[in-house]
């Protein structure tokens, strides 16, 4: 199975399930694993195996790099200014509004593939998942379990509760 | 066979990290996160503690500190100054491990108010004045915290200096100088405010002093708010930042005094600097100013400087390569479009102007 994308230079990825993926190499190197290799590698009509990634995952990534692709690289300067700032434009969100399994398989795959802005929106999404919610609701929302003993809960909460005021 | 699904536990603690990162000015979030499982425990508590000692109201409980003081101050304020050592448990981390900024006024403020709360708590009616410069309970607290702090806070990136005239001296040099604690050799930001006091205090003199031989892989330095300017602190700063060779970004802020001194001590850093503010400053005498030897310098921001021409005059002489000039709030000059041409000419990324013309003549300064 081959899924094409636009015309010009391409390179071919292959998913996890072996499928394969036509992309134009602009849009690849989105990732900067991928812009590595190709750099490294030179043209080739081999597949690149991407053993992390099934397709309904690498579909979903190649379809945001597709739409980033002209945003200009991101640089390591502005670290603080990026935390600061939690708000995703609107493509984003709606690109991002998924099911929690696919959100964080998508944060795993940007991770994999060194796709910087895309794993800080999908980061961002899930703080502001967890923003304002008491520990059970956060708890209840990603299905953690609470190993404290109550002796600890209580002790956590007396050494650091200024922290709830601040 | 049920498919397994990918969880947030599923995440590397790296993306779950940088998840947290973006609640780290959300402290009742964080406070939340805190209490959800030992695992996420333990990494907020790394971010929660980088700076829980500002120089504002700050309630922190420093009993987890205390327990860690040594056995003979321990002693010293169980039997001289009325605290029950042996009731503060042993807390579950040691956290002045992850402290990254150290506010020296700070931790005076959190033992004043631990101990104000302290003594509330034994005793509702408690109604003695604690005196904030004058209090023996605070000096040995303060002292205790700040040895423990300077002996294990290895990751103390950022110190910071107030001046302000409501308080007194700071706490022996020999303190930051010991050689058995990293303290605040690796620091890469200082900061320098409030300084409206005309005294000159002998330990703040003496900080200064070591300064540049303790601290060198300064890159930001900030300095906020310099009314006066003792000439003790100014030969010692000047030393400071003459003495960097890693240094990135300068920032003034509100100043209304002869600056020109500590801005030509920049000269020693011309390959090294690529950001420059200038807020609100007054210069008095700026003549022999040059930004000539700025070659790197790639950030101008200038927000409400004046006179204007003491900026605006030598930029229009020196040959930068500017990524983003910034000016704010100034007043026209006929020197500006030059000396954005002659400073960012084939560069400029970013441009941004607000300029006030208080009398338009005929002819603005920004035509032909």
């Amino acid at each position: 199975m081959t899924s094409e994308s636009s015309e010009g230079k391409k390179v071919t990825l292959k998913s996890c399930d072996d499928v394969e993926f036509k992309v134009e190499i602009p849009v690849a190197s989105r990732s900067i694993l991928l812009k590595n290799m190709i750099e490294d590698v030179g043209e080739t009509d081999q597949s690149i195996p991407l053993p992390n990634v099934n397709e309904k995952v690498l579909k979903k990534v190649l379809e945001w790099c597709q739409h980033h692709v002209n945003d200009p690289q991101p640089t390591n300067d502005d670290d603080d200014s990026r935390r600061r700032n939690t708000e995703i434009d609107d493509w984003d969100q709606r690109f991002l509004n998924v099911e929690q399994d696919m959100l964080f398989e998508i944060i795993l795959a940007a991770n994999y593939l060194d796709i910087k802005p895309l794993l800080d929106i999908g980061c961002k999404t899930v703080a502001n998942m967890i923003k304002g919610k008491s520990p059970e609701e956060i708890r209840n929302t990603f299905n953690i379990v609470n190993d404290f003993t109550p002796e600890e809960e209580e002790q956590i909460r007396k050494e650091n509760e200024w922290a709830e005021d601040r | 066979m049920i498919e397994e699904r990918t969880e947030l536990s599923s995440l590397p603690t790296e993306s779950l990290c940088e998840i947290f990162h973006y609640l780290e000015e959300d402290f009742r979030t964080l406070y939340s996160c805190l209490q959800v499982n030992r695992f996420w425990c333990k990494q907020i508590v790394t971010i929660l503690w980088q700076n829980p000692m500002p120089n504002t109201y700050s309630s922190i409980n420093l009993g987890v500190f205390i327990n860690s003081f040594e056995e003979e101050i321990r002693l010293e304020l169980e039997q001289n100054h009325g605290i029950n050592v042996n009731e503060l448990p042993k807390p579950l981390f040691n956290y002045e491990k992850y402290l990254k900024i150290l506010n020296l006024r700070g931790v005076r403020h959190a033992v004043f108010y631990w101990l104000k709360n302290y003594r509330l708590s034994k005793n509702p009616f408690f109604d003695e004045c604690i005196n904030f410069n004058q209090n023996p309970t605070i000096d040995i607290i303060e002292k205790s915290l700040m040895k423990l702090i300077l002996k294990n806070s290895y990751r103390i990136d950022h110190l910071i200096l107030d001046l302000s005239r409501r308080y007194g001296d700071i706490l022996e040099v020999e303190i930051f100088t010991n050689e058995e604690y990293s303290g605040i050799r690796n620091i890469t930001k200082f900061s320098f405010v409030n300084n409206t006091s005309e005294i000159c205090y002998n330990n703040i003199k003496n900080l200064l002093q070591v300064l540049p031989t303790l601290c060198t892989k300064i890159e930001i330095f900030k300095f906020y708010n310099l009314i006066y300017l003792h000439d003790e602190y100014e030969t010692r700063l000047v030393n400071f930042i003459k003495n960097q060779n890693q240094l990135t970004s300068f920032d003034l802020s509100k100043g209304y005094i002869n600056i020109s001194r500590m801005i030509m001590a920049l000269k020693y850093q011309a390959t090294s600097l690529k950001r420059l503010t200038f807020n609100k400053i007054s210069f008095i005498d700026f003549s022999y100013f040059s930004f000539d030897h700025l070659i790197n310098l790639e950030y101008l921001e200038i927000e409400g400087t004046y006179p204007i021409e003491f900026i605006l005059f030598p930029l229009s002489k020196a040959n930068l390569k500017l990524k983003s000039f910034m000016a704010k709030f100034i007043e026209i000059d006929y020197n500006l479009k030059e000396s954005i041409l002659k400073s960012s000419k084939n560069t400029l990324e970013e441009l941004y102007l607000e300029i006030y013309i208080p009398r338009i003549n005929g002819k603005s300064p920004l035509y032909s």
